[in-house]
């Protein structure tokens, strides 16, 4: 086996599979998919960041009204929490 | 047992790291019933398809750049109508009855993409635990591959005639890894996911399913056909 990714096909009309290394062609497929994959999710921490900095000045307003802060929770939920990423190790 | 409707056609067992399955010529063979009478598998007789599996991925890390892809018809297929689903950035709070959702319209998905939300089940390089001794006197450390944690997939679609696919529902179940010091309630990779889709008149026909990974996989994957008479016997 070699270090390439391994790419299996398994055919139901004869019950036999065969497995093979990845050839080119199908590896520039797997890296565009994979920047693909980088791009959506760049673009969702970008949105999600700007949800959760309105809801962070909307709270801030409310609480310059004179409301404490159980009661703008108890309005709009609780304050946004910044996601924590899978530590590395 | 009576004759029932159900027929395993393909159990592929991936014990090495695979980014790729195909499963190929899937309207192939025939079935026998008790009293011995053959029915041929095609998309006619067996209109419905369940995938079922049971996978490890190859990552430490829930990266974000991950896909996970199954594509019924192989490399040809998309999906049109609308497409329902609640990916990894869409279930982040557990507590959550009913997940939030994106939808698509338009042949925009050419399979059906997971996202990261299938890799959460991947913690076993975390180090839970320390290394123990198996039954031959194997070390196995906390690590090994053997100490994975599953991801476990379950999708069902259905084949209604040769003009319109009528599309299918499909989700998946891990768990997160839990090694946050602190209490955590906005976790994208949940490794849970949730798919309906409206189905496509681009695909009427298949003769394949592909799998495909940004991440090697290990384990199981099986697929059941659906007949829509008694055919398989027991």
């Amino acid at each position: 086996m070699t270090d390439k990714p391994q790419v299996a096909i398994y055919d139901c009309a004869t019950g036999e599979a065969t497995v093979r290394d990845m050839t080119d062609e199908e590896t520039v497929i797997h890296n565009d998919r994979l920047a693909h994959a980088e791009e959506d999710n760049a673009a969702r921490l970008v949105a999600e960041a700007q949800e959760r900095a309105d809801a962070a000045t909307g709270r801030q307003k409310l609480l310059d009204l004179g409301l404490s802060e159980d009661e703008v929770t108890a309005l709009v939920g609780p304050a946004p929490i910044e996601p924590e990423p899978a530590p590395a190790v | 047992m009576a004759n029932q409707n159900w027929y395993l056609q393909s159990h592929y067992h991936a014990q090495s790291s695979h980014t790729n399955l195909t499963i190929s010529n899937l309207q192939s063979g025939t079935v026998t019933d008790d009293q011995g009478n053959t029915t041929a598998v095609n998309s006619s007789n067996f209109p419905v398809y369940r995938l079922v599996c049971k996978l490890r991925f190859d990552t430490q890390n829930m990266a974000s750049n991950s896909y996970f892809w199954i594509m019924m018809g192989g490399n040809q297929s998309s999906w049109d109508g609308s497409n329902m689903y609640s990916g990894d950035w869409t279930s982040k709070y557990s507590s959550q009855m009913y997940s939030n959702y994106g939808n698509d319209f338009g042949n925009s998905r050419p399979g059906i993409y997971c996202g990261s939300g299938m890799f959460g089940a991947s913690y076993n390089y975390y180090a839970w635990g320390s290394a123990v001794t198996d039954s031959e006197g194997v070390t196995v450390q906390s690590y090994d591959v053997r100490r994975g944690a599953y991801t476990t997939i379950d999708f069902n679609t259905y084949h209604q005639n040769t003009n319109w696919y009528p599309g299918g529902v499909g989700s998946s179940s891990g768990v997160y890894n839990g090694s946050s010091a602190s209490p955590v309630t906005y976790q994208a990779e949940s490794g849970s996911w949730g798919f309906a889709t409206g189905g496509t008149s681009n695909a009427t026909y298949f003769n394949e399913i592909t799998l495909s990974s940004s991440y090697g996989f290990q384990g199981d994957i099986l697929l059941y056909r659906g007949a829509i008479q008694n055919y398989v016997g027991n």
